[in-house]
C-alpha cells in the first residue's frame, strides 16, 4: 500500500508538471502578449518594447520557461499585471465559491447513482425505459441552455430564485441544478449500466438462491460491487466542476475559478493562468487519487492485491 | 414413491427464444426421495440445469412454466413468489457450478455463509460461531482466520467448500447441486464429492445433483434420471442404470466415458452432436443418433414405461435389464 501510495504521488507531480509545462508554452504560442494587452493598439513599439522588459518578455523562452519553474517549486507565480495583487492568492480566493457550487452540484447529481441503480436493476421494465429516456434527455442538452431556460422559469417568470451573484443561499440553486444536470445523467447512464452488468453476474443469482428480494440482493450484493466505475467517472468530473465550469459560472456571475481563468486567458494575464492550471491540475490530481482510495476500499481484490 | 420430497410431474419449460418460444424441458416427471440422492444426467442442452433452476425458481424472465412440482402438499408451479421466496435458501437450497464466480468478491466468506443466519435475526455472536462451525464442518482449515477472509483468497477446492456451508447454513431439506465439480480439479473433484456425500448422509437431507459427468453420478447418486434434449429417457437406481442401461442413449454414454484402468475397452465416441431443443427431431429426439432407430422411431414419441422394478425407459426398442 505505501509502495502504491509513493506510485501514485509521484504519478500526480509529474501530471502537474506536465500541465504547468503545457500551459506555459500554448500560452507563449498564442498570439499577442501581455505588454500589447496592457498598452492597448494605440501604444508605439518603443512602448510595448520597454513593458515587454519590464514584464521579463524578451528574454528567450528557455530563460523564461526556467524562470517559471523556479517559481513552479516555490509557489509564486508573480503578480497579476491586472489586479496587482499576487496570482495564487487571487486564485485561491475565488477557490471556495467554486468549491461550494460543485459541492451542490454533486449533491443533486447523487440522485443519478439512486436512478441508474434502479434502472440497472429492472433493466428493460418501464421504470428503466423511463429514467434512461430521462437520462439521455438531459445529457444532450448544452449546460449553458438548461442555465438560461431556468434562468427565464424560475427566475423571471415565477420569480422563485434569484438569477444571478452570489448572497443568500438561493442563489446556488440554479447554478447548481444547471451543473448537475449533465452530471446527474452522466452518473445515471454509468450507474444504470454497472449494476446492470453486475445483476448478471452468477453470485447475484445465488444471493436470489438465498431468499433474498431484489431490494436486498441490490443493496447487499450489487450497489458495492458495482461502484468502481461510477467512483471513477464520479470523481473524475467532480474535478472538471470544480475548475471548469466556465460557462455556468460565467451565465450566472458565480465568482468562481472557471470565470477568472475565462477573463485572464483573454487578458493574457499569464501568472493568473499559470496558477489557476496548476491549481486546478492538482484538483484533477487529488481527486483521483481519492478515487482510487475509494475503489481500493470497495474491492478488496484491489486492496489486498489479490490475483484473481 | 410415498417418502418423495419433491415430485415433478409433467414439467414443461417454454422459454423465450428469438423465433419464438422453445421448450427446453418437455413433460418430464420424476421424484426426488428424503434423505437419497437423484442424479440428473444430460449432455448440455438436456435441460437438466433447468429443471433444477425451475426447483428453486430461478428462471429466466419470461419462461413459461407448466405441470407440477409437488413439494409437501404444496404446489411450487402455482405458489406465489412471495411464498417461494421463504423456502429460498432455507427448505430448498442450491450449490452452483463455479465457485470463483458464485461468491460475491467485495464480501468476507464468513459474511456470506451467514448471511441467511442473520437475516432470520440470530445475534452476531452467535452467527459468528455458526459460520465458524459450519466451515470446519465442510472441511476449511483454520476457520477462525480464514472466515473473515474473502473469496480471492481461496482456493477452487475451498470456495466450493464455503458454498457447500452457505447452502447449509439454512438447513434445507434438498439441496440442488448443479454441477458442482466441473469446474474444479480432478484431485479436488474427489474431495468435493466425498464432501457432499458425508453431507447429505449427516443431515439426512435430499439432493439433485446435475451433472454431465457418469462418473461423478456412479459417485453419489443412488437414482438417476437421464434427459435428452429437454425430454427423458431413462430413470432407476444409479448403480442399475448405469452398469446396464436400457436407452440406447444412456449406453452410449457410459461407453463414451473412458476407463482409466483399462487399455483394452477404447471408448466410443457419441456420434453426431446434442440435439437442441429449439430443433428438436421428430419422435424419439435421439433417434438421428441411434444405432438402432427404425421408422418408427423418427415419427412415434416414445412414451416412459416400466421394463423392470424401479425403472424406466423411453425408448421403442429398450435393451434387455
Amino acid at each position: 500500500m505505501t509502495k502504491y501510495a509513493l506510485r501514485t504521488a509521484a504519478t500526480g507531480v509529474l501530471i502537474i508538471f506536465g500541465a504547468a509545462t503545457l500551459v506555459f508554452f500554448i500560452m507563449r504560442l498564442a498570439p499577442g502578449d501581455q505588454a500589447i494587452v496592457l498598452l492597448g493598439p494605440d501604444a508605439t513599439a518603443a512602448e510595448v518594447a520597454d513593458a515587454r522588459a519590464r514584464l521579463g518578455l524578451d528574454q528567450p523562452l528557455p530563460v523564461q520557461y526556467w524562470h517559471y519553474l523556479g517559481q513552479l517549486v516555490t509557489l509564486d507565480f508573480g503578480e497579476s499585471y491586472r489586479f496587482g495583487q499576487p496570482a495564487l492568492d487571487l486564485v485561491l480566493s475565488r477557490l471556495p465559491a467554486s468549491v461550494e457550487l460543485a459541492l451542490a452540484a454533486t449533491v443533486v447529481a447523487m440522485l443519478g447513482v439512486v436512478f441508474g441503480a434502479l434502472a440497472g436493476a429492472y433493466r428493460g421494465r418501464w421504470i428503466d425505459r423511463g429514467i434512461s429516456g430521462l437520462a439521455l434527455t438531459l445529457y444532450s442538452m448544452p449546460p449553458f441552455w438548461i442555465g438560461i431556460m431556468l434562468i427565464l422559469v424560475m427566475a423571471l417568470q415565477l420569480r422563485l430564485l434569484p438569477s444571478a451573484g452570489v448572497g443568500t443561499p438561493a442563489h446556488i440553486v440554479l447554478p447548481a441544478l444547471t451543473l448537475a444536470a449533465p452530471f446527474t445523467a452522466l452518473l445515471t447512464r454509468i450507474t444504470r449500466s454497472s449494476v446492470a452488468e453486475t445483476m448478471a453476474e452468477p453470485h447475484v443469482r445465488r444471493a436470489y438462491a438465498k431468499g433474498l428480494s431484489t431490494r436486498e440482493v441490490v443493496t447487499g450484493h450489487v450497489v458495492r460491487n458495482a461502484a468502481t466505475p461510477v467512483v471513477t467517472v464520479g470523481a473524475l468530473h467532480i474535478s472538471t466542476l470544480l475548475g471548469g465550469a466556465v460557462i455556468v459560472e460565467s451565465v450566472f456571475s458565480w465568482p468562481g475559478l472557471g470565470s477568472l481563468l475565462v477573463t485572464a486567458v483573454s487578458n493574457r494575464d499569464y501568472s493568473i493562468v499559470q496558477a489557476a492550471v496548476l491549481l486546478i491540475a492538482a484538483i484533477v490530481v487529488c481527486c483521483n487519487v481519492a478515487a482510487d482510495l475509494i475503489a481500493a476500499r470497495l474491492d478488496p481484490r484491489v486492496r489486498l492485491g489479490g490475483a484473481s | 414413491m410415498t417418502d418423495a420430497l419433491l415430485q415433478i410431474e409433467h414439467l414443461s419449460i417454454d422459454l423465450p427464444g428469438p423465433a419464438g418460444p422453445v421448450r427446453v424441458v418437455d413433460d418430464v416427471s420424476f421424484a426426488v426421495a428424503a434423505g437419497r440422492t437423484t442424479g440428473l444426467i444430460g449432455e448440455s442442452g438436456s435441460g437438466k440445469t433447468m429443471t433444477a433452476t425451475a426447483v428453486i425458481g430461478l428462471l429466466p424472465a419470461g419462461a413459461e412454466v407448466s405441470g407440477s412440482m409437488w413439494w409437501q402438499g404444496e404446489d411450487l408451479v402455482t405458489m406465489a413468489e412471495k411464498d417461494r421466496r421463504r423456502l429460498r435458501g432455507r427448505a430448498i437450497a442450491m450449490i452452483f457450478q463455479d465457485p470463483q464466480s458464485a461468491l460475491n468478491p467485495t464480501q468476507t466468506i464468513g459474511r456470506q455463509v451467514g448471511e441467511i443466519l442473520r437475516r432470520g435475526g440470530m445475534p452476531k455472536q452467535e452467527v459468528r460461531q455458526k459460520v465458524i462451525d459450519l466451515l470446519d464442518r465442510v472441511g476449511v482449515p483454520d476457520p477462525r482466520t480464514r472466515h473473515a477472509q474473502y473469496p480471492h483468497q481461496y482456493s477452487g477446492g475451498l470456495r466450493q467448500r464455503a458454498m457447500v456451508a452457505t447452502a447449509l447454513a439454512g438447513s434445507p431439506q434438498l439441496i440442488l447441486a448443479d454441477e458442482p465439480t466441473t469446474a474444479l480439479d480432478v484431485t479436488v473433484q474427489a474431495r468435493i464429492l466425498a464432501l457432499l456425500r458425508r453431507i447429505r448422509e449427516e443431515e439426512g437431507m435430499a439432493m439433485l445433483l446435475v451433472s454431465h459427468d457418469l462418473r461423478v453420478m456412479a459417485h453419489v447418486a443412488d437414482e438417476v434420471v437421464v434427459m435428452y434434449a429437454g425430454r427423458l429417457c431413462e430413470i432407476g437406481p444409479g448403480r442399475e442404470v448405469l452398469s446396464s442401461p436400457a436407452h440406447p442413449y444412456t449406453r452410449a454414454l457410459v461407453v463414451s466415458v473412458p476407463a482409466v484402468r483399462s487399455r483394452t475397452a477404447i471408448a466410443e465416441p457419441l456420434p453426431g452432436s446434442p440435439a437442441s431443443p429449439a430443433d428438436r427431431p421428430s419422435g424419439c429426439p435421439f433417434h438421428p443418433r441411434c444405432a438402432k432407430a427404425r421408422a418408427v422411431c423418427r415419427t412415434e414419441v416414445p412414451q416412459m414405461r416400466q421394463v423392470a422394478p424401479g425403472r424406466q425407459v423411453a425408448c421403442h426398442f429398450p435393451e434387455e435389464t
